[in-house]
């Protein structure tokens, strides 16, 4: 039954981020067992941080290769930006040259401008034709049959004097 | 920290300077190889180098830059999670060999050997927490970060790093426990 009374494990995550709330301070004080687990628990702990520095611990000569290395590659990597922006702006400036000295497309070349006058004329002479200009080939062959019709007559008369 | 005129440069290299050691080290307890830590320090300096527009201040530079390493690590783990299984699996060497280099504190070679074992014990005890809760351990016992800026670093809640770090010591009290019997 006393274990119960001891501290929980939250208590004890307390204990050793020292945030221990009043009531458990006050166990702490008192029991003579979480005492010997407090001191125990918090050397073996000590022990782990130290142990842990000691295999973290590099010569000054690694740290410095270190830095030079992230110094290096941080150079690098700006380096690389700018030839980056260099090859794009390059690029560009090529495009626009070759837009600008391509030479330009020829245009075809403008119908001739008629005049008002002119297209009056125009107009003035297709009311005065007989025949429409479209019709005009039709006319030339109702000429052609009335003239061949003619002189069919004509040779008839001829034979019958 | 912004922009990258030769000063901002000189003074990210004097950020480098004061964190490197503190981010390997994380790294190191995270990962327990010092390859992977070196590189990934390399990496997280490098990272922070690339998204120092993005920091706002509101945080340390150095909680910002724990908070770097801690997610190299874990894309670390994931992308070699059985290469990392097996360190763990097999690391009884570097437990030990990590615990040998506790300082000799105590007055006899019987103590100093007690105390190497409670030390490969609390080792032992943490290679078997989740990741998140080694992560606490690490950071509030061999960083001494305040539960606050752990739970800022992490992206936890105060309340869920208290309970990893809850059960972290369980973890290791029950080890220690053994170990004395």
């Amino acid at each position: 039954m006393a274990e119960q009374k001891h501290l929980s494990d939250e208590s004890w995550a307390a204990v050793l981020s020292s945030e221990l709330d009043a009531a458990s301070q006050a166990h702490l004080k008192g029991c003579e067992t979480c005492r010997a687990e407090d001191q125990a628990l918090k050397s073996v702990l000590d022990g782990a941080r130290e142990s842990l520095s000691a295999a973290a611990e590099r010569s000054e000569v690694f740290w410095i290769r270190q830095r030079a290395e992230i110094n290096a590659r941080i150079r690098e990597q700006r380096e690389g930006r700018h030839r980056l922006v260099w090859a794009a702006a390059a690029g560009f400036v090529a495009l626009a040259a070759s837009l600008l000295l391509r030479p330009a497309p020829q245009r075809p070349a403008p119908a001739p401008a008629v005049t008002d006058q002119e297209l009056l004329m125009q107009v003035e002479s297709s009311l005065s034709r007989e025949v429409p200009e479209a019709l005009a080939p039709s006319d030339l062959i109702t000429q052609e049959l009335a003239e061949a019709s003619q002189k069919n007559s004509n040779f008839r008369k001829g034979e019958r004097k | 920290m912004a922009g990258t005129t030769g000063v901002e440069h000189e003074e990210f290299d004097a950020i480098v300077r004061e964190h490197q050691r503190r981010i390997y080290r994380v790294l190191l307890a995270i990962l327990r190889d010092p390859d992977a830590a070196d590189t990934l320090t390399q990496e997280c300096f490098l990272r922070a180098y690339r998204k120092r527009e993005s920091f706002r201040g509101e945080s340390s530079v150095g909680t910002w830059l724990v908070r770097i390493a801690i997610n190299l690590a874990r894309d670390h783990i994931r992308s070699r999670r059985r290469g990392f299984w097996q360190t763990l699996l097999g690391s009884g060497e570097s437990v030990m060999a990590a615990a040998a280099a506790v300082p000799d504190r105590a007055a006899s070679p019987e103590r100093a050997l007690a105390a190497r074992e409670e030390v490969a014990a609390v080792w032992a005890a943490v290679e078997d927490l989740s990741p998140q809760q080694r992560e606490v351990f690490f950071l509030r016992f061999s960083e001494e970060m305040p539960l606050e800026e752990i739970a800022r670093t992490m992206e936890l809640q105060t309340g869920t790093v208290k309970s990893h770090l809850a059960r972290a010591v369980s973890a290791i009290r029950q080890r220690v426990k053994r170990q004395g019997r």
